[in-house]
């Protein structure tokens, strides 16, 4: 499966926050979008599930175009893993993954046991499994990001979207969730788009990185070719330094100081 | 290997015994509310008055109580058990609705500022020395302008934000109690009447108010019902929700103008009876827990028991006088609130 973005504007009023955004994602891998505050990565996220209407350009799965979509066929197709939840009530971790089979049901319609099995599936895959009885607004933040993990998986979307999921976890969820998104890619055959700000953990677990500046995609490719010294310098304006890692096989940044 | 689908099916059941152990205490206090007041009537009469009363099987019951006691039962005393019951049902139900819709158990059907719109449309009414049958549209009126009017001040774009909403409910509310000052003020000799009615109660209830508010309870909670996946949804958040494929805008439209008939019909039949529509959704949640599709039917019954439980504490504690029913809400209601949150604090979170 193919989703390909093409040539996409957006704005409001005057004001353009995405200019000329072209990428494709395949399924089976994942896709970063990564780049500074304000740089049109949410919005990017926003404009290809038509939370958001761009001004121009299409959003094509395997050819077909979503904008012509309605809000539940959207649902079916896509996943999606906000920054953070507040949930104020006593749902429990049960009832919370299976609000994911809403988009598949018919309003009045009660789960049935295929729904159980699917919301099952879910929670093992994300290893919640022995919490399903828990009140949500009594789990830790790793705990309750899984959670909506599950909730998004339990929508059986063929494309998953995540906006910032580890911002909020230690370093050990971090690990964790980046894992598990990868194998979600892999195993469920998906196409999976986050976008993080933590550009180590984008370098070693995304297959294909967009670097957004000023709504404009400003290097895309494999994540070495994308977050090299001078990417950084002249998109973040840090001072960076990178190295090979033979301990984790992959790039290593330490970040210096600020470009005067 | 954990027990996902056995646990499931428990809660499944539990959830349609709880409904139904609450729809027989519902019986239980609608016979009590019959029973008890200047004339104490045995609760075997009522049943048989009640069933005499019916078609079919009514000619079949002899009569074996005084005659005074049909008119009781049948005139005075189960019209306002009635209404008690729509009236807490209504304000109950409502108030989950605008607890979903802030996403927050502080909200009641209040915030919007329908009580004060009441109450200012039934402070003109006396005032202007409109006859005593149209107060209640008056009322009735004020309240649902008042959302109306809300509503319209926090639309920006198409959409309804909701503190915008918050804030302009209290605003307006504000306005309207200053206005229903000033009246009270104007009022003098009648000012009783005014107080009466804000404090809310039941005396004026009989076949007319259960025929207003009837219409209005039997479309509005099953609209509410058909909403309940939606509200779910929301608790995750508005976003959140639409990208379950919810349409947000169009639900946050409807529970509003729900809010405004629902309530409105209650304020207008009852006065603004307070705590009702904050307390039971609460107490609901911690017996069904807070999914809206158990949580909405729930709280009709729960509603009702409360409201017609306090309607027999308001006649009874001063006889042969009785209490306005507001009072007795938040007396009864808050400290018992108040000991479920201390008791259930810990288990649910919050």
């Amino acid at each position: 499966m193919d989703l390909n973005v093409e040539s996409l504007y957006f704005g409001y009023f005057k004001k353009n926050i995405l200019k000329d955004v072209s990428f494709t994602a395949k399924s089976g891998e994942v896709m970063g979008i990564v780049g500074p505050n304000g740089s049109g990565k949410t919005t990017l996220l926003k404009c290809i599930r038509k939370a958001l209407t761009p001004r121009q350009g299409s959003i094509m799965l395997d050819g077909e175009d979503i904008m012509e979509w309605d809000r539940t066929k959207i649902a079916k197709y896509f996943g999606v893993v906000p920054q953070n939840t507040n949930i104020t009530f006593p749902f429990t971790v049960l009832e919370i993954v299976m609000m994911g089979r809403i988009p598949h049901l018919k309003r009045m319609q009660g789960e049935g046991e295929d729904d159980v099995y699917v919301a099952k599936k879910a929670m093992s895959l994300t290893a919640i499994e022995h919490l399903y009885y828990r009140y949500v607004n009594n789990l830790s933040g790793g705990e309750v990001q899984r959670v909506i993990i599950a909730r998004a998986l339990a929508q059986e979307p063929k494309i998953l979207l995540l906006d910032e999921p580890t911002s909020n976890l230690d370093i050990n969820h971090q690990f964790e969730t980046m894992k598990l998104i990868r194998k979600l890619a892999k195993d469920e055959d998906m196409i999976v788009v986050i976008i993080s700000h933590d550009l180590n953990l984008s370098m070693r677990y995304c297959d294909n990185l967009i670097l957004l500046h000023d709504g404009e995609v400003f290097s895309s490719g494999r994540p070495v070719d994308v977050l090299t010294k001078e990417n950084i310098r002249k998109v973040y304006g840090v001072e960076a330094q990178i190295d090979f890692n033979t301990a984790i096989d992959s790039n290593q940044i330490t970040l210096i100081d600020i470009v005067e | 290997m954990h027990n996902i689908d056995g646990y499931y099916q428990d809660i499944k059941h539990k959830r349609f015994m709880l409904l139904i152990g609450l729809l027989i205490i519902l019986f239980f206090v609608t016979v009590l509310g019959i029973m008890v007041g200047p004339v104490f009537i045995s609760p075997k009469v009522v049943l048989k008055i009640l069933a005499s009363n019916l078609p079919l099987i009514g000619d079949d019951i002899v009569q074996t109580w005084p005659g005074t006691y049909n008119s009781i039962v049948m005139d005075v005393r189960l019209p306002r058990v009635l209404v008690g019951l729509m009236v807490g049902a209504g304000l109950s139900v409502a108030g989950c609705g605008m607890q979903g819709l802030f996403r927050n158990p502080m909200a009641s059907p209040y915030v919007t500022g329908i009580s004060s719109g009441g109450a200012f449309g039934a402070a003109l009414a006396v005032n202007l020395g409109i006859i005593y049958y149209l107060v209640p549209a008056f009322a009735f009126f004020f309240s649902a302008m008042t959302v109306f009017l809300v509503y319209a001040i926090s639309m920006v774009r198409g959409k309804v934000r909701m503190e915008t909403l918050l804030l302009s409910g209290i605003a307006v509310a504000s306005f309207f109690s200053a206005l229903v000052s000033l009246m009270m003020y104007l009022a003098a000799q009648k000012l009783e009447s005014i107080v009466f009615w804000m404090m809310g109660g039941f005396w004026a209830s009989g076949w007319d108010e259960v025929m207003i508010i009837l219409p209005f309870v039997i479309v509005c909670i099953p609209i509410y019902i058909f909403l309940s996946r939606d509200l779910n949804a929301m608790m995750l958040g508005e976003d959140a929700a639409r990208d379950l494929g919810i349409d947000v805008e169009t639900t946050k439209k409807i529970v509003l103008v729900l809010t405004a008939i629902l309530v409105g019909c209650c304020v207008a039949v009852s006065g603004t009876i307070g705590f009702v529509g904050l307390i039971i959704p609460h107490i609901t949640r911690i017996i069904v827990g807070p999914d809206h599709r158990v949580l909405i039917p729930a709280s009709v019954f729960t509603g009702g028991i409360f409201m017609i439980f306090t309607d027999i504490v308001a006649r009874m504690i001063i006889q042969p006088s009785e209490l306005p029913v507001g009072i007795i809400t938040s007396l009864c209601g808050v400290p018992f609130f108040l000991y479920l949150l201390r008791r259930r604090k810990s288990s649910m979170g919050w």
